[in-house]
Formats: structure tokens, sequence, C-alpha cells
């Protein structure tokens, strides 16, 4: 028996150590870096479109930059969106994130540990869109319907500030839980009355139509500015690992940097759409999205004023909604000198415009 | 007439008299800038002209549209084809089910039963100890609130073992046959309280382990009270549970119902029977669980108390002596799931009337007690919502091992303390388990155990043992 028993164990320890070993740390270096994204593709498809993060990724960047180093690149595509990436970080399952408002506050409310680097740029433009047969001309008209939203991802805090534009509160509505793909199927078989998405491959099938459309304010240049609605994403790093390999995220952030660099240049707009759409969306979403606004805003990586202003006002909307528990304090959660650092190695020190606390040209 | 040679000189020497060589390098220089002005002008008219050519590439033709006109009706085609002549049908939304388990199995005592007679002694053995079939589906779907009306319909296969007609075959039991409508919506997101209400046979809300369906249980083997008390066997009845309260971390979706409960009637005579007396069994179960964040280190942290009380007609040789006799059983569970880790305990405790002898009318209860702790940790991301679920293009899955400790102890005759008393069950047992289940694949998994069974009073014909199991789970 006890040699049965020594026999089991060893093999045990043996497979654990084989499977536990996937996450193992070199001594200078990660045997890996795991980056967990808060979307996944049409269908949960393993790309997606619409920011710096699908650049980096469709052009395998990191995997570029990194294999050098024979260091792996672990992307995981949350279909369940930022609440997703948010389990995989308490597990110790990832050791960068990308996330949108909401989720990264509640996170940091329930005590995960970690560090907001850059963000991935500024929001694009809102859209509420009601199915093809719907009667209702304003938001009001919906009172008492079903409108849907992805609960726990920032979209909850979409519709919470659009309909508080509005007057209205989400207690006017029954308001229940559905995840991008599932809102838009129901918007095309008329199970829901409402839901903020976007609208142009419904509307080019003739299912779903806007009611509303919300961008921001035109600038001198005649391109929209920040939007009311929409917020801007961040990456982050996890405490652990920052303080464990300072020089593997100064690689990573280089890596992005440059990469919002790429996609700023108006040059790479067509190419970008068309990269975009391999996450299974159409062109016509992103162009129509994409159009009105100049790349530099919105792949603006900088923690500006209006980075930290909009995310002191998510947190303060997260409470007074009741989505956290416990205050978040933004600026010690910071972490600017990576991103320093990689504007002024790369040379992108004045490249994009800071923006004031109220989405202004802060230069 | 002039010939050309002299136009050309007459030409030269108008020339040289009207530009001198100061005015040829102005008038060059300008030419010069008119030139590139023009070379300016064409790179212009060819990128347009480029841009138009590809706009117009770009753009559909009546050919492209009819091409795809004409694949569309190819496909719609096919489709309907291979609908009508290949695809299964029902008339409401039906998922099919199963469960199969394919075990090896090798003890360190002979044993001869579970077979028709002549058998001699075997010590290992093939098995295939379960195999279920089943659909489940709605009959009904609300699509605004979610109060579904849902259906589930399963069999499962069992040996025909020492029937005396037994030959290789083997009967396909009616298992779970049940209908649930959700009383109160679905559909209203993580912060909902939930209530249905299940009529027809199905699984007791007892306990932990008791209620797990064959293809979510942890170890090869059923705790042994739970085996003993039939609590895992399927009951007709009708039972509602719900909840109320629930805790929702939105940082990962977590949702920890602060009360769970579940009360309900059932005939009391197990499955696939009518009652077998007029006295019908109550079940009732409570369940707390820890109001925290997913990230704190008392998430899936759970208590819970369940009680089901019947009654079962008991004989002996001079016939039926009692046809309400007690079979009560209470329990008390903690189930603790922090992956990697985690922990169950499950406590019961029973009561069970038998006939004191082999003729006479006298009845008495068999005061059963019984514990059951099991420890696990598991290598990998098998339990992680979120890598689970993680967008994938191939069939990869998260593969993990949870490796496992069971302490098992059952003891039917508490108050007596003895062995096989007719009526009492057996004696007291202690079951040690070391194991571990591999997740290879997304339903697929490679359990294997290592039991040492402890009696408390070894007999010849009843002696401790050590077994060794291995078998693989499906399901589908």
């Amino acid at each position: 028996m006890k040699k049965l028993l020594h026999t089991f164990l060893s093999a045990l320890a043996a497979a654990g150590l084989a499977l536990g070993g996937q996450t193992a740390f070199a001594q200078d270096k990660p045997a890996e870096i795991r980056l967990g994204v808060s979307a996944a593709g049409v269908g949960g498809k393993p790309k997606i479109g619409g920011t710096v993060v699908a650049n980096v990724h469709l052009r395998g960047l990191l995997e570029e930059e990194f294999a050098k180093d024979g260091i792996k690149i672990v992307w995981y595509f949350f279909p369940g969106a930022g609440p997703a990436t948010n389990e995989a970080f308490s597990n110790h399952k990832v050791d960068f994130g990308f996330h949108g408002d909401l989720p990264l506050i509640v996170g940091r409310s329930t005590g995960l540990k970690h560090k907001i680097i850059f963000s991935t740029g500024k929001g694009g433009p809102a859209y509420f869109v009601v199915p093809a047969g719907s009667q209702a001309k304003t938001l009001a008209d919906l009172k008492g319907k079903t409108l849907s939203t992805f609960k726990g991802t920032n979209g909850q805090l979409f519709l919470a500030r659009l309909l508080r534009i509005y007057g209205l509160t989400e207690k006017d509505f029954r308001i229940i839980s559905q995840d991008t793909y599932a809102a838009r199927t129901s918007l095309a078989t008329s199970d829901i009355d409402g839901n903020i998405t976007t609208p142009w491959a419904l509307e080019s099938r003739g299912v779903a139509k806007r009611l509303l459309e919300i961008y921001g304010d035109k600038g001198a240049d005649g391109k929209y500015g920040v939007n009311p609605v929409t917020t801007p994403t961040t990456i982050w790093v996890g405490e652990a690992f920052e303080k464990k390999y300072p020089q593997i995220v100064q690689r990573f952030v280089n890596v992005f940097i440059k990469a919002a660099h790429w996609s700023s240049e108006e040059a790479n707009r067509e190419t970008q759409y068309k990269l975009w759409t391999q996450s299974g969306n159409s062109y016509v979403d992103y162009k129509n999205d994409w159009d009105g606004y100049d790349l530099k805003f919105r792949h603006n990586p900088l923690l500006d004023e209006y980075y930290v202003a909009r995310t002191k006002q998510a947190v303060a909307e997260a409470l007074e909604f009741g989505l956290i528990r416990k205050n978040v304090t933004v600026d010690d959660w910071l972490e600017p000198k990576y991103l320093d650092t990689a504007l002024k190695e790369l040379g992108l020190e004045n490249y994009w415009t800071p923006l004031d606390k109220d989405g202004k040209p802060a230069r | 007439m002039f010939t050309h040679k002299t136009r050309i000189a007459a030409a030269a020497l108008m020339g040289a008299a009207l530009f001198p060589p100061a005015a040829w390098a102005a008038n060059t220089e300008e030419l010069q800038k008119r030139i590139e002005s023009l070379q300016r002008s064409i790179g212009e008219l060819q990128k347009q002209v480029e841009t138009l050519q590809q706009e117009s590439n770009e753009k559909a033709t009546a050919n492209d549209v009819e091409g795809v006109r004409a694949d569309l009706e190819n496909y719609k085609y096919d489709r309907e084809r291979e609908y009508e002549r290949k695809n299964a049908k029902s008339t409401r939304d039906t998922t099919v089910f199963g469960t199969v388990q394919v075990r090896y199995s090798a003890q360190s005592e002979g044993a001869a039963s579970g077979n028709p007679a002549p058998n001699g002694e075997r010590y290992h053995t093939f098995d295939v100890p379960t195999a279920i079939l089943g659909v489940r589906g709605n009959l009904y779907k609300d699509y605004v609130e979610g109060r579904n009306l849902e259906y589930q319909l399963s069999f499962a296969y069992a040996k025909r073992g020492t029937s005396a007609h037994a030959s290789n075959s083997a009967d396909f039991n009616l298992l779970d046959a049940y209908l649930r409508y959700n009383l109160l919506p679905t559909t209203d997101g993580l912060e909902g309280n939930r209530l249905n209400v299940t009529l027809g046979q199905q699984l007791l809300p007892f306990g932990v382990e008791a209620q797990s369906t064959e293809d979510l249980r942890p170890t090869i083997n059923l705790a042994t009270a739970v085996g003993q008390l039939g609590l895992a066997t399927r009951q007709t009845g009708l039972v509602f549970r719900g909840d109320f309260k629930p805790f929702v971390d939105y940082a990962a979706n977590y949702r920890a119902p602060l009360f769970e409960y579940a009360a309900g009637v059932v005939n009391g005579s197990y499955g696939n029977k009518l009652d077998n007396n007029n006295g019908k069994a109550t079940i009732v179960r409570a369940a707390f669980t820890l109001p925290v964040d997913y990230a704190s280190v008392f998430r899936e942290l759970k208590f819970g108390a369940s009680a089901y009380n019947g009654s079962r007609p008991i004989s002996n040789a001079a016939g039926k002596i009692d046809s309400k006799a007690r079979q009560d059983v209470y329990g008390f569970d903690i189930y603790y799931n922090h992956a990697p880790f985690g922990v169950t305990y499950e406590y019961y405790r029973a009561r069970t009337g038998y006939a004191k002898s082999a003729t006479g009318a006298d009845t008495g209860n068999a005061r059963g007690v019984g514990h059951t702790l099991t420890l696990f940790y598991t290598f990998g991301d098998q339990f992680f919502n979120s890598v689970k679920s993680a967008a994938k293009f191939d069939d990869s899955w998260p593969q993990s091992i949870q490796s496992y400790y069971r302490f098992d102890y059952y003891n039917p005759n508490k108050g007596d303390d003895l062995y096989n008393v007719r009526g009492r069950g057996f004696d007291a047992l202690r079951v040690h388990t070391l194991g571990f289940n591999w997740f290879f694949a997304e339903t697929t998994k490679l359990q294997f155990g290592v039991n040492r069974y402890v009696y408390d009073h070894e007999t010849p014909a009843r002696k401790d043992y050590t077994e060794v199991q291995t078998q693989f789970q499906y399901t589908f």
C-alpha cells in the first residue's frame, strides 16, 4: 500500500509540474506573457477589431519583439468580456489586461492589484439601436420596455450615462443582461426593445435602426472629440509581474506605443479597417464608426488629464449606481513611467495631443 | 523652291537673331519648369486613374452579383436538402445528452457478486458501470422574462445482475422524467432571485453529492451513506428550488445566493414505483453562502442543512409488519471551492425502521451516522470560467488534473454496533480514497482511484481490502 501510495504521489507531482509549469517563471524573464483581452470576435472568434490591441495582435508585434528571448505570448480573448479578465487575473492566469472602465474599476474595488500603464484610446461614437419595426421616436417612448446591456462591462455605464442625458434611469425600463452578439440577435428578432451597439451591419440587413446617435463635439479640425457616453480604454499590468519584470513591461509598452503610432497615421486607416474585419465584424461597421475621427485622437495612449478625470467620474458613477461597494482612488493607480519612457525612446513625446479634464486639447 | 535643308538653316538663323544666348537660358529654365509642372500633373492624373481603377475593381459588377446569387441559391438548396434528409428533428427544442463510464478495476480480495450464478472469484474486471442517454429542452420559451417551461427525460442502463433469467441482456431504466417551470424571471441578470418547481422523477435536493448528476461527481464511487441510504436515487414528486438575496460581484460576474432553499414532497419509494404506502416523504434544504467578492479567499464557501422524512413498509417472514416504518435522514454540509483547492464535508444522520426478528412483529429504528470529507487540489485551468470559455479556433481545452483525497465513514447501526443484523444494514465502514481526475478534453476525463475499505468487524467472508479503479467518463 505504501509503495502504491508513493508511486501515485510521484506520478501526480510529475503531472502537476508538467501542467503547472506552463506558467512557471524563469529567473530573469517569464516563460510567457499572458494578455487578457476583454472582448472576442463574432461567434467567439479569437480576433478583435477597432483598437490598437487588435493591430498588435493581428500584426504579430508582441511575438516579434519577444521571439528572440523565447518568451511565448499567450492571448486570451474573453467572450465574457471585462469580468472574465478579472476572473482570470484573480486566479493568476493573466499578466496584462485590456479593459473598459467599469470592469477595471469594479475589479480594483474588490482588491485586484494592478497598475494602469497606458490607454488604448479615447471612446468613439455610441448608438442606441432599436428593432426595425420599433415605433419609438425617443428614449422616453421606450419607458417600461426591455433594454439589454452586458452587465458588469463598460456598456452598463454607457447606458446609465445615456439615460441620464435624457433625464431617465435604469428604473424606467426593464434591464436584462446580454453579451454583445446575443443583444444583436435579440434586436433582429425584436426580443428586446433597445441596446447600445454598432448599428451598421444590422441596418444593412434591415433588422434594426438607430434611435439615437451620440458623437462628441467637433473640434476646429472638423473631427469629432470626446464623447459624453463612451470612455477611454486601458491596459494594465499585474503588480507582481511589474515588480518582477520591469524591463519586460517596458518592452511590452514600447511595442504598443509604436503600434499606436502606426495606427494613428492616416496612411494606415484603410489597412486597419481591413485588418479588423478578421474579427468577423463588417468593414462598414469600422468605416462608419471611425471615418469622422482623427486617428491620433482615437488611438491616443496618453494618461492625460482627461483620462484621469473620466476615470474618476466613472468611479463616482459606479458608486452612485451601486456597482461597487468600496471607493477606488485613481491617482495612486496609474504608473505612467513606462509610457513616458516609451514616448521618449520612440521620439513621440509631442506626437499625440494631451487633453485637459474637459477633453479639450491642452496645448 | 527651297530645299528642306535650306528651310532648317533659315529657321536657325532667324532663331539666333531673335533669341540671343542669354534669352535662350531663361527660356530653357521656364520650359524646364513647365515640363516639371506637366510631369506633376501627369503624376497626379495617373494616381487619380489608379484610384478610379481600384475603386472600379472593388465595386461589384452585375456578373459578380449573379455569381453571389447563384452561390446563395446553391447553399439554400443544399441546406434544405441536408435538413430534409439528414437532420434529426423534434417538435420542440431538444438537446440530446449522455454520460458513459468505461472502467477497469482490481481488488485485493476476490469477489463473485454482481453476476448470475455460477461464478468463480474474480480479482479484476472490466465494466461499464454507467450509460445514460437523455434529452432535455424547453416546452415553452418566455423570451421576455425567461419563465420557461423545461423538460428532461433520460434513461440509464442497468445490469440484470443475479436475476435467475439474466442472460447477456441489460435493462434501460427510466432515470429523469420531469417538467420544470421557472416561477421567477431568469433574464433579469445576476441580481434576480430564482424559483422553480419540478414535477416528476428527479434527483433530491439533499446535501452536495446526492444532488450532483452522474457526470459531475468528482469521485468514482459514491459516498457510502449516499449509496446505502438511497439519497442519490431518483424519486417521484414535486419539488420547489430557489434562492434569494444573491450577492453579486460584477468584477467577475460572480453570483453567490445568500440563501438557497428547496422544499418538496415525493413518494418515498424511490424511482420507477408508485407510492408504497400512504405516507409521502418530505425533503427540505437550506444553504447559506458567504456574501464575499470573487477575489476573497472565502468565495464559494457554503453551509447547508438537509432533512428527508419518509416512511416505508417493512416485512419479515411473517409478512408485512409495519407499513409506515421511519426512514429519515438529516444532513449538514460544508462546501468550499476556491480553485485550485476545495473542501467538502458532509455529515449524515439516519433513522431507519427494521424488523427486530425474523417472524415477530417488533420493530425498531437503526440509527446511522456518516461523515464524508473530500479535499481537492487542481493543477490546470479546468475550473476557471474565463480560461475555459476563452475564444479559440480549434478544439483546445485547458487540461487539468484534479487530485483528491476522501475519507468516507458510515455506520448504519451506531446504537448497536452490530454486523449485518437483519434490516439494519451492514456494519461500520471506513473508506480512504486517493485519486485524480484528468480532464483532457472538454467533456472527457480519465479517473483513477485507490480505495482502501476497512470494516469495523472483519469476517472470513468480509475482509478489509484495497481496490484500484481506472475509468474513462465521457459526456456529450
